[in-house]
C-alpha cells in the first residue's frame, strides 16, 4: 500500500513536470517568435538598388496614380525604390517644387508629368545638369533636356477623338465642345484639339461639325467641378457633343448630367476611365472614353530610366497603346482589367 | 521489530520525496520568471529602440535648426562666434545624420531617409557657399543662397516631419502587436504559476496523506509496544532474579539442614521456572523438554506424594531433535490434570520417543479416565469451546502445543490423540518430521 502511494506519486511528480516543462517550452518558442517577427519586421525589405522620384500634378492620381503604381512594381523587380514624391508629404507642393525638392535630394532618376512649360524645361536642365536622368510621363516636355517621354501622342489622341467623333456624324450639323484647361503653357490639349479638327477637316463631313474649347476655369482648388456644374445647369440648350480632355472634367461631367437630369441631350468623349466613367459608358452617360494602358507606361518609364543608366542612350518617344472604351466593348475591357487584376493578385 | 527497522527509511524516502517536490515547484517557478523577465527586458529592449530612433530624429532636427540659427546669425552680424557656432552644428548635425540608421525597417523609412541625407548634404553646401559669399561680400549671391537655403530646409524639415510620422506610425504598431504579445505573456505565465500552485497543493495533500496517516498509526502502535516491552523488561528483571534467588535460597537452606529431599525439590521447582521462563516461543531440543518433564513429574511427585509412576522408553538417538519449547510439559500436565487425578488404582504415565519412518513419534500415555471420540474429535478440531482441556493450565494448552507444532514444521498432521473409552487411558503422540525442518 505504501509503496504503490509513493510510485504513484513520483508518477504525479514526473507528469506535472512534463506537462509544466512542455507548457514552458511552448511559451518559449510562441513568444520568441512573436517578438522576433515585431524585432524583424520589414527587414527583408530595403532598397538595394536605385531611388527614384515620381512626379505627377495633384487632382490626378487616378490616371498618374496607376501609371505609379505599374512603373513601382516594375522598379521592384529590381531591388529599386520609386518615391511619389507628392504622395509622401504632409503639406502639398506643386510639381516644380517637387521637382526642386527631388534635384536637392540627389535621387537617381525622375518620372514626371512635365507639361509644356519653360520653368519646368529649366527645372529638367538644372536635374540633367546633376546628372539625374529625367522622364517624362503622359505630358511631354518636348523642349527640355528629358531623356524620353512616355504616353500618347497628342495629335494621335486628337485623331482618335476625331475617328469617333465622325461616327455620330449625321446631316444634322452638330456642335462640338471642347473642354479645356486654363493652363495657357500646356499646348498639348492644342495639339489634340488640332488632331480632333484636322481629322474631320480631312473627312467628307467636314460640314456636320462645329468646333468649339472652353477653358474650364479652376481658380480655385475646387473650380473644375463648380464651372461644369453650371455648364450644365444652364437653361439653354447642352452642345451636342462635348470632349474631356482629361479624367476630372470626364467625371464632372457624367456626374452633372445625372444630378440635373439632362442624360442623353449630349455625347459625351471622355478621357482615362476609373469606376465612375466605366458605370456611365454602360448605362450610356458618356459615349466613349479614351484610355491607355497605364500599367504599361509605368513599366516603360522604368525600362526607359534602366536603359539610360545602361547605356546612355534611350529612346526619345516611347508610344502607349491608346484604347477607345464604347458601350460596345466595355464588356470586353472589363473582362480584360479583371483578368490582370486576378494575375496580380496571384 | 519489522517496524523499527523500516521507520527511518520511510522516513528519509518521506524526506526525499518532500525535498523533490519543494525543488521541482520551485524550479517550475523560477523557470517561469526567468522566462518571464527575458521577454520583459527583451520587451523593454524592443520599446527602447523603437523610441531611440525618433529620440535622434528630434535631435537631428534640433541641429539643423543650430546649423540654420547660426547661419542666419552670421549673416546678420558675421560675428566669429556664430562661424564658430555653425561649424559646431554642422558637425553635429553630420553626426547625427550619420548615426541615424533605419535599416530594417521597411523601404519608405529608407527612402524618406535617403532624401533627407541628399538634401542635407545639398543644404549644407548651399550654406557653405553662402557663408563663403558673405565673407567675400557678395551680396547678391549670398542672399540667393540664403534664399535657397531656407527653401531646402524646408523641405528637410517636412521630410523630418515625415519621417517620425512613418516612425510613429510603425512603433504604434510595433507598440500594439508587443503590448498584444505581453498581455498573453503576462496570461500565459500566470496560468503557469496557477497550474503549479494547483499541483503543488495536490500533490502536498496527496503526500501528507500518505505520511500522516502511518506516521499516526505507527506512532500509537510504539506507544503501545514500548509500554509493553518496559513491562516485560520488568517483569523479566524481577520475576526470576526474585524467583530463582528464593528458591536457591531454600535450597541453601535445606542442603544445611540436611534435608536432601528439599533440597532436590526446590532445585527441580528453580529448573523448572528457569526453563518456563526462558520462553515457549525458543527452539529447544527434545531432550531438554524431557529434563522438564521429569523436572514437573518431580514437582508433582512432590505434591501428590509420590504415587505418579513416571516411566520412559527412550530412543537415544532421537534426543537431539529440535522442537518448538513448551510442547511436551503441556501435554503430561494433562494427562495428570484430566487423565490420572481424581482415579484411585496406581496412577502411570508412560513417555515413550520412537523413530518411524521418517517420523519421531513422541507418546504420552496414561491409564486415567480416557476420552470420549466424540471429545477427541472437537479437542483436535480446536473447538473445545470452554473445556478444561483448552484452558492454559499453566499458561499453555493443547491447541496451542498444536498450533505451534503446525507453525513449527509447516505440516497439518502433528498429533493424534487417542483413547479406547471410559478408563482406558488416553494417548497423544507428537508426530515430528525428520529432517523435513531443514528443508
Amino acid at each position: 500500500m505504501k509503496e504503490f502511494s509513493y510510485k504513484k506519486l513520483a508518477f504525479l511528480i514526473i507528469a506535472f513536470m512534463s506537462v509544466v516543462t512542455l507548457v514552458i517550452i511552448g511559451c518559449v518558442i510562441y513568444f520568441g517568435n512573436s517578438m522576433f517577427r515585431i524585432l524583424e519586421e520589414g527587414e527583408n525589405e530595403g532598397i538595394t538598388g536605385k531611388h527614384y522620384a515620381f512626379i505627377c500634378e495633384t487632382g490626378q492620381e487616378g490616371f498618374y496614380g496607376s501609371i505609379y503604381e505599374g512603373a513601382r512594381e516594375e522598379a521592384e523587380k529590381n531591388g529599386d525604390y520609386l518615391e511619389n514624391m507628392g504622395g509622401n508629404h504632409a503639406f502639398s507642393r506643386d510639381k516644380f517644387e517637387l521637382m526642386e525638392l527631388s534635384i536637392d535630394a540627389g535621387v537617381d532618376g525622375i518620372i514626371i508629368n512635365a507639361g509644356e512649360s519653360e520653368a519646368m524645361g529649366e527645372l529638367i536642365g538644372r536635374a540633367d545638369e546633376k546628372g539625374i536622368p529625367v522622364i517624362t510621363v503622359g505630358s511631354d516636355n518636348t523642349s527640355s533636356a528629358r531623356k524620353s517621354y512616355v504616353g500618347f501622342g497628342y495629335y494621335d489622341l486628337g485623331v482618335n477623338y476625331g475617328k469617333e467623333l465622325l461616327k455620330s456624324a449625321t446631316d444634322e450639323k452638330k456642335t462640338v465642345l471642347v473642354l479645356m484647361s486654363p493652363d495657357a503653357e500646356d499646348s498639348s490639349q492644342n495639339i489634340i484639339f488640332q488632331g480632333i479638327r484636322e481629322t474631320i477637316e480631312r473627312s467628307d463631313a467636314t460640314g456636320s461639325f462645329k468646333l468649339e474649347t472652353m477653358a474650364v476655369p479652376d481658380t480655385s482648388a475646387f473650380g473644375a467641378d463648380e464651372s461644369i456644374s453650371a455648364l450644365i445647369m444652364r437653361d439653354d440648350e447642352l452642345p451636342d457633343v462635348m470632349i474631356c480632355l482629361n479624367e476630372i472634367y470626364t467625371t464632372c461631367v457624367s456626374q452633372a448630367l445625372v444630378d440635373y437630369n439632362r442624360v442623353g441631350q449630349t455625347i459625351v468623349f471622355g478621357f482615362y476611365e476609373n469606376s465612375t466613367i466605366l458605370s456611365a459608358i454602360e448605362k450610356n452617360i458618356i459615349f466613349a472614353t479614351v484610355t491607355m494602358d497605364t500599367g504599361q507606361m509605368g513599366r516603360y518609364c522604368i525600362e526607359a530610366l534602366k536603359e539610360y543608366e545602361e547605356t546612355g542612350y534611350v529612346n526619345e518617344y516611347i508610344p502607349a497603346d491608346i484604347r477607345v472604351i464604347t458601350a460596345d466593348n466595355i464588356d470586353e475591357y472589363l473582362s480584360e482589367k479583371n483578368g490582370e487584376d486576378k494575375d496580380d493578385e496571384i | 521489530m519489522t517496524r523499527s527497522e523500516g521507520s527511518p527509511k520511510e522516513k528519509s524516502t518521506v524526506q526525499t520525496n518532500m525535498i523533490t517536490l519543494t525543488v521541482v515547484t520551485s524550479m517550475i517557478i523560477l523557470t517561469v520568471n526567468i522566462v518571464l523577465f527575458f521577454y520583459i527586458s527583451r520587451a523593454i529592449d524592443v520599446i527602447n529602440q523603437v523610441y531611440s530612433t525618433n529620440v535622434t530624429i528630434g535631435e537631428m532636427s534640433d541641429a539643423l535648426n543650430q546649423v540654420r540659427n547660426s547661419m542666419t546669425d552670421y549673416l546678420n552680424t558675421k560675428s566669429t562666434d556664430s562661424m564658430e557656432q555653425y561649424f559646431d552644428a554642422c558637425q553635429q548635425y553630420r553626426d547625427y545624420l550619420s548615426e541615424l540608421s533605419l535599416k530594417g525597417q521597411g523601404r519608405d523609412t529608407e527612402a524618406i531617409l535617403q532624401d533627407i541625407e541628399g538634401l542635407s548634404d545639398t543644404y549644407l553646401s548651399v550654406a557653405d557657399e553662402t557663408i563663403q559669399a558673405k565673407r567675400g561680400r557678395v551680396v547678391e549671391k549670398y542672399n540667393n543662397g540664403y534664399e535657397r537655403s531656407e527653401k531646402i530646409y524646408e523641405y528637410i524639415n517636412s521630410y523630418i516631419y515625415n519621417l517620425n510620422n512613418e516612425q510613429f506610425r510603425r512603433n504604434s504598431e510595433k507598440y500594439s502587436a508587443l503590448r498584444a504579445s505581453l498581455r498573453s505573456l503576462a496570461a500565459v505565465t500566470m496560468s503557469v504559476i496557477v497550474v503549479v500552485a494547483f499541483v503543488n497543493i495536490l500533490l502536498t495533500s496527496v503526500m501528507t496523506k500518505n505520511i500522516m496517516d502511518p506516521v499516526r498509526q505507527r506512532e500509537i502502535v510504539m506507544e503501545t509496544h514500548l509500554k509493553d516491552a518496559e513491562l516485560k523488561y520488568l517483569q523479566a528483571q524481577i520475576n526470576p532474579h526474585f524467583l530463582f534467588n528464593t528458591l536457591n535460597a531454600g535450597a541453601q537452606l535445606a542442603m544445611l539442614e540436611d534435608a536432601d529431599r528439599t533440597s532436590d525439590y526446590l532445585q527441580n521447582v528453580a529448573a523448572f521456572f528457569r526453563y518456563k521462563i526462558k520462553g515457549e516461543d525458543k527452539e529447544t531440543t527434545l531432550e531438554q523438554e524431557i529434563a522438564l518433564v521429569d523436572n514437573y513429574i518431580h514437582i508433582l511427585n512432590v505434591r501428590f506424594s509420590g504415587d505418579i509412576h513416571f516411566d520412559k522408553e527412550l530412543d537415544k538417538d532421537c534426543l537431539s531433535v529440535a522442537v518448538p519449547g513448551m510442547i511436551l510439559q503441556p501435554i503430561v500436565e494433562n494427562a495428570v490434570n484430566y487423565g490420572i487425578r481424581d482415579i484411585d488404582r496406581e496412577k502411570h504415565i508412560i513417555l515413550k520417543v520412537e523413530r518411524l519412518p521418517e517420523l519421531i513419534r513422541v507418546r504420552v500415555e496414561d491409564n486415567g479416565v480416557g476420552m470420549s471420540a466424540d471429545r477427541i474429535r472437537e479437542v483436535m478440531a480446536g473447538n473445545a469451546g470452554d473445556n478444561p482441556i483448552m484452558k492454559d493450565s499453566n499458561g499453555v494448552g493443547l491447541v496451542n502445543v498444536m498450533s505451534r507444532l503446525r507453525l513449527f514444521y509447516d505440516r497439518e498432521e502433528v498429533m493424534h490423540m487417542f483413547s479406547e473409552g471410559k478408563d482406558k487411558g488416553t494417548i497423544v503422540d507428537i508426530l515430528i518430521p525428520v529432517n523435513e525442518p531443514e528443508e
